[in-house]
């Protein structure tokens, strides 16, 4: 297990869903136009006398697929919302990147997926019977032993390769692609399945709220009356191949991922460091990883969760890094996406791509006036900016003080 | 370049203690966080009483099968009983939440990551760590699997499990990988490794209760009925200073198989 003479880690197929859109595309024009498609929840996914914004994806779009259409319907039997949030991006990451369930089958599919939510057994209905002393029907917790995300993903697919299900909290989908792309490095996939996914879950509203970190409005990242993030839920996705590969098998590249670094803050259990350190590190990291300059980058796709302290440790470890700020344009998805959580790396990847490509950055949905206390100026709502490049960054920070960068190319186009 | 095995730990939950050094870090810890804890300061302590490590050459991975699921089930309980949820008790039924605690009690500033799976999960994070090592992203890796289990899972195994006597008990397994430099004494390097997974069909996912992996260790079998006893076994043979040399290690179950090949130089 030698890694390989630094091959190219190509992307050939992108997917998501979110609140911002059914599909990537559809999120990439809602996030130009501002929307913020939030539904107002109160109990019980929050206490009583509580109720605030959570970013829920379109019903109907769960589970329309298009090449997975053709699995035996017995193989999603039981199975839950994140895994098929998970599967609805895969879907659309397949059918961008041409590639057939058959032609899956003869290569070795590395799965690699951040969740948070995803990997926990929560199921009140289970738990409150065997607590009460009533004999549990047993399906919940088959259904949880069977719903391990990247296992799931594989047994679905019918393939084989390496699997990972990362949990490292807000950064497991970055993670997930930078995971991805050492296995393609070291030879152990032929293709990679990568990002991330995560349902609402009434655990992570009452978790934050007692955090102190909702927002009882839509959230507002970088902006100067920012009080607090959105949940959310959704799905991002990246079909991986080495570029060699890719370009053998007549696959049309969209993009590269040139660098991937983690790094740790050691300071918080939830609270980012004030100065950002753990990210500078990623981020410097990440940028050695891909040979890549800070001048050589066009934009940042921040982590911009809406929270006081996460987007002024962001922005001032952006600043300290030495970004040519404000020529370089900072940016967060958040506010069209809310959190979600382990699906926020992979969605945020997927755009951060989508906005290399098209060479135009849509402002920050929700952030209307940058904070002035920000060493710099972010894009804010209904400002826009032309790329000077096709190289940019996508960052995120989660609990535990993990910071995950990934340095993004796009093909253009 | 091989990747050493410099330092080893594995004990149950209830072996343990506390090093007072710890107590102010670990005041408000849960047992999933404290077994991470304890093993990694247990694993790398000398390493920090000669303080002269590089952060950011120092990083973790943490597999777990079933992560902080009792700690989950308590914050349930808070929800669903109508309380307040205590901000401490959530933050620390993230699964990573054990993996950030040690982060900041030893400095760790690289690569911090848990991965979750109910197949090989010791054996998916020394894949991680053994890869970071290898091509240099880190210098030294912890390799933990932390298993809390939970009584309602103990129950659920009960009713599927041939064996029904058998109590798994919580535990820490967590080696230290280290770029083999430094050839002072002889220990265990990995030479290879490989896992292959095997989808499971229907009631097979039960597997993950009616917990069977048959190990062989230089053809030596052995049964293993826990989810932390073949990462147990294999330290356990690696402390033997009788061992041999080599350890060939193949693990077999029902989801797939692990080859693990460890040489003593």
């Amino acid at each position: 297990m030698s890694k390989l003479s630094s091959p190219r880690v190509a992307v050939i197929g992108y997917g998501t869903i979110s609140a911002a859109g059914d599909n990537s595309e559809q999120a990439m024009v809602n996030i130009a136009r501002g929307l913020a498609q939030s539904t107002l929840l109160e109990a019980p996914f929050f206490p009583s006398s509580f109720a605030a914004p959570c970013f829920l994806i379109n019903e109907r779009s769960l589970g329309q697929f298009h090449g997975l259409a053709e699995i035996k319907p017995d193989c999603f039997s039981g199975i839950g919302r994140t895994l098929l949030l998970a599967l609805t991006a895969i879907d659309e990451a397949l059918l961008r990147a041409g590639m057939t369930l058959n032609e899956l089958q003869y290569r070795r599919v590395g799965v690699a997926l951040g969740t948070t939510v995803g990997c926990t057994f929560n199921n009140e209905t289970y738990y409150t019977d065997w607590k009460e002393g009533v004999e549990p029907d047993s399906t919940p917790l088959l259904t949880y032993l069977s719903s391990n995300l990247a296992e799931r993903v594989q047994n679905t697919l019918g393939v084989q390769g390496p699997r990972a299900v990362i949990t490292n909290a807000c950064a497991s989908g970055t993670d997930g692609i930078g995971i991805a792309k050492n296995w393609l490095e070291h030879g152990l996939c032929d293709i990679a399945i990568a990002g991330g996914a995560d349902e609402l879950s009434r655990i992570a509203c009452h978790g934050f709220k007692s955090l102190m970190l909702v927002s009882e409005e839509s959230c507002r990242p970088f902006d100067k009356e920012r009080c607090g993030l959105n949940l959310g839920e959704g799905a991002g996705i990246m079909i991986l191949e080495r570029e060699t590969d890719a370009l053998a098998n007549g696959k049309e590249i969209a993009g590269w991922i040139r660098g991937y670094s983690i790094a740790g803050d050691a300071y918080h259990p939830t609270a980012p460091h004030p100065q950002g350190r753990g990210l500078q590190m990623a981020v410097g990291k990440a940028l050695a990883d891909g040979g890549v300059s800070i001048d050589g980058i066009s934009m940042i796709n921040g982590h911009g969760t809406g929270t006081p302290a996460n987007d002024k440790a962001e922005t001032g470890a952006i600043f300290e890094l030495g970004f040519d700020v404000p020529a370089l344009p900072v940016v967060s998805t958040k506010g069209a996406t809310g959190h979600t959580l382990g699906a926020a790396g992979g969605l945020e990847a997927v755009f951060t791509l989508l906005a290399l490509n098209k060479g135009k950055l849509s402002g920050t949905v929700g952030c209307h006036n940058s904070d002035p206390d920000f060493p710099f100026a972010v894009l804010a709502q209904d400002d826009h900016a032309y790329l000077k490049g096709r190289i940019g960054l996508s960052q995120s920070l989660a609990f535990g003080g993990s910071n995950s960068a990934l340095v993004i190319e796009g093909a253009g186009g | 370049m091989s990747v050493r095995i410099s330092k080893l730990y594995c004990s149950d939950l209830s072996d343990i203690v506390s090093p007072p050094e710890l107590a102010r870090q670990l005041r408000r810890a849960d047992d999933f966080i404290r077994l991470g804890v304890l093993a990694g300061y247990e694993t790398i302590k000398e390493v920090l009483e000669k303080d002269s490590k590089s952060a950011d050459s120092y990083g973790l991975t943490l597999g777990t099968s079933f992560g902080t699921m009792e700690t989950n089930f308590e914050v349930l309980d808070q929800i669903i009983s109508e309380e307040p949820v205590s901000p401490i008790l959530f933050s620390h039924s993230v699964f990573n939440a054990a993996a950030g605690y040690m982060a900041t009690v030893f400095d760790i500033k690289g690569s911090v990551l848990t991965i979750t799976d109910f197949s090989f999960p010791f054996f998916r994070a020394l894949e991680h760590g053994y890869l970071a090592v290898l091509d240099g992203r880190l210098d030294h890796c912890l390799v933990l699997q932390v298993e809390i289990y939970s009584v309602l899972l103990q129950d659920a195994k009960d009713k599927v499990s041939s064996d029904r006597e058998e109590v798994w008990q919580p535990g820490v397994v967590c080696w230290l990988l280290e770029k083999d430099l430094v050839k002072d004494v002889p220990v265990y390097c990995i030479e290879s490794l490989s896992i292959e997974s095997r989808p499971l069909v229907g009631d097979e996912v039960e597997t993950y209760l009616n917990f069977r992996e048959k190990m062989e260790i230089n053809d030596v079998s052995f049964v293993c009925t826990d989810p932390l006893a073949t990462s147990t076994l294999i330290t356990r043979q690696m402390e033997d200073t009788r061992a041999p040399a080599s350890l060939d290690c193949r693990i077999a179950a029902t989801y797939g198989v692990v080859k693990l090949n460890l040489q003593r130089h």
